[in-house]
């Protein structure tokens, strides 16, 4: 039955395009990051046994499990963008040649960069909120409940992370496809 | 000068214009979305607003009932790499029979029971690619009749509950998950029974399309085996749709309850590694990445939207059409079918369904049968070219020989099918909301 696990494996991995070596390293801390989804899920079922088991709901469990997963969604983005796996159309990328392809992908890149700037921006403002007292001193934003993890602060923190993780992606993929060589690579492809 | 001054009316419609352009250079939607948003953001309310799509941002990302997404997908990964789905398949042969087109029905009911299970379509359609496609194709079966069976079998996974097509319809209509899970099942067996029915038919006209297996095979069936392989998938969906019915657990912990019960009996089966654990991981978290931020990116574009005043503007336009209700349900089902040919089906929902249930509601119509219109839709787009995610799936395990082009001309009738089923669902409303009323 490996076959078939495997090949599922070479399905997600078939599309996946890596072009940068930030990718690649993004790329291979995946195996790592996604643990915290088998966290999460652990955390849920100590949840649902403790509850009906021992009759002892925990305090925890809901507002961790909800952080997890939260996180896990902001990564997935540069994740998904390293591996080049965000839903796009490409039927007219698809339909163009390379050198077209190429201004394409400059034309997509600058378009990105204008995002991601515009994100990292707004999401700083969110941050230095729940990160800084109006006085100025340090101060986490909490859930503000009894437990009040400080888990707002370092989701809004790990929001601009991410955001300015993808624009530095963006950029070298911008790079990578000014100097692409399209030539040579319509020739790799055609081999192929 | 802001965009304000352009009025609503011309705003929404530079803004659904700029959308289609800038998706057609080929750039993510999420980034298409998002960045619109950004735009009429500050276009429209200037750089104070901006904090607002941030907020947005981490609003949507810790909706504690959106953790039952990955919970769903990891479920499916590991289910799609356990030998579940394989004995399941070689169980249900003795459906296959000596009947024409039997092996294309066997496919269908494993199609319908794995869409029991899991509620993601994807790694379904791979499976169904690799394990009855090869099959069919070597009994010498039609190649159009069986790419249709697998892909329009393969998508039932977000009619049949748990499917979090419905998840994210509940989260958004604010209406009641598990009465959506109830409704969806009656039409799904609908569209089940017309694929079969379909098979059938034409298998009865011309048998060469569906040739029966040969005396050797036959002769491995045997009925316990059949009973066997059908133990751990009913352990499971009783896991899953039992603690969700019996009010248990919440649709997230039902969901995780659902991967234990599949780690559980992949323990059983001695084919738990910790390879298919950490591989089903990686694709749960590359999977959520990428339908996340589309979702985050639709969920900023409808705020700013809305308070633009564009719901109401839509509202307004939709509900002062001189036409009997009915007819304007028809053209949400129209919009949502073209929208179906070029989004993913979480970009619709989100953009779509903030704007339609209101108006839905008001004009009398229960949203619980509006959420299974739209499942039905988001099935129809998932088959209908040149973005139907079930071609590419299949494409990517298919023999070689077999393209898009071949795959998109076996799926027409199953889509033709598939519309006989919204209509009668849009005509007979209690096909699918009878077990809640």
């Amino acid at each position: 039955m490996a076959k078939v696990s495997d090949m599922l494996t070479e399905v997600d991995d078939a599309d996946a395009e890596i072009r940068t070596g930030l990718d690649r390293r993004i790329s291979g801390s995946t195996r790592f990051l996604a643990w915290a989804i088998f966290a999460a899920f652990g955390i849920t079922v100590v949840e649902v046994v403790s509850r009906y088991v021992f009759n002892s709901p925990t305090y925890w469990a809901h507002e961790t499990t909800t952080f997890l997963i939260a996180a896990i969604f902001l990564v997935g983005g540069p994740i998904a963008l390293a591996r080049d796996k965000h839903i796009r159309v490409r039927i007219f990328y698809d339909a163009v040649k390379p050198p077209g392809r190429r201004i394409f992908d400059i034309v997509n890149s600058l378009i990105a960069l204008v995002f991601f700037a515009g994100l990292a921006f707004a999401s700083w403002i969110m941050v230095s909120k729940s990160w800084f007292a109006p006085t100025g001193e340090i101060r986490l934003e909490g859930t503000g409940t009894s437990w009040n993890p400080p888990t707002p602060a370092l989701l809004k923190m790990l929001v601009l992370i991410c955001v300015v993780i993808m624009l530095i992606q963006t950029l070298l993929h911008l790079i990578a496809a000014i100097r692409r060589d399209v030539s040579a690579s319509f020739d790799a492809k055609r081999k192929k | 000068m802001g965009l304000n001054a352009l009025g609503i009316e011309y705003g929404s419609y530079i803004l659904v214009a700029s959308i289609f352009l800038l998706l057609l250079t080929g750039q993510p939607l999420a980034w298409v979305t998002g960045l619109v948003a950004l735009i009429f953001t500050f276009g429209w309310f200037g750089g104070m607003a901006l904090p607002l799509v941030t907020a947005r941002i981490f609003g949507f990302i810790t909706e504690y009932s959106l953790v039952a997404i990955p919970m769903f997908i990891l479920m499916a990964a590991l289910l799609d790499r356990s030998g579940i789905a394989k004995s399941l398949f070689n169980g249900m042969r003795i459906l296959a029979g000596r009947l024409p087109g039997g092996v294309a029905v066997q496919t269908l009911i494993v199609a319908i029971l794995m869409a029991a299970m899991s509620g993601v379509i994807g790694g379904e359609i791979v499976l169904l690619g690799i394990l009855a496609l090869p099959q069919m194709l070597r009994l010498g079966y039609d190649r159009n009749l069986s790419i249709g069976v697998v892909c329009a079998g393969g998508s039932l996974g977000t009619m049949m509950p748990p499917s979090i097509v419905l998840i994210i319809y509940g989260l958004v209509a604010n209406v009641s998950i598990a009465d959506l899970f109830v409704a969806a099942i009656t039409p799904a067996l609908l569209l089940l029974a017309f694929y079969v029915a379909y098979v059938l038919f034409m298998c009865w006209r011309n048998p060469e399309l569906g040739p029966p297996m040969s005396k050797e095979e036959l002769a491995q069936e045997s009925v316990s085996s059949a009973l066997r392989s059908l133990a751990a998938p009913l352990f499971i969906v009783v896991v899953v749709l039992g603690s969700i019915y019996g009010g248990i657990a919440s649709i997230t912990e039902a969901a995780a309850m659902g991967v234990s019960a599949v780690l559980l009996i992949s323990l059983f089966r001695r084919e738990l590694t910790f390879k298919m654990v950490e591989d089903s991981l990686v694709h749960t978290l590359e999977t959520c990445g990428m339908i996340i931020w589309i979702g985050i990116a639709a969920a900023v574009l409808v705020g700013v939207y809305n308070l633009m005043g564009g719901n109401r503007f839509v509202a307004e336009a939709i509900l002062s059409i001189e036409a009997p209700p009915v007819v304007i349900i028809m053209v949400m089902m129209l919009i949502l079918l073209v929208l179906g040919m070029f989004l993913d089906w979480i970009g619709i929902a989100l953009l779509t369904l903030p704007i339609f249930v209101p108006i839905v509601i008001q004009l009398g119509y229960d949203p619980i049968w509006f959420g299974i219109l739209f499942a039905v839709n988001m099935q129809v787009s998932y088959l209908t070219p040149p973005f139907g995610p079930a071609a590419f799936y299949l494409k990517s395990v298919a023999p070689r020989e077999i393209t898009l082009k071949h795959i998109y001309t076996a799926l027409v009738p199953f889509i033709f099918l598939q519309l006989v089923a919204l209509a009668i669902i849009l005509f007979y409303p209690p096909i699918a909301t009878w077990p809640i009323n």
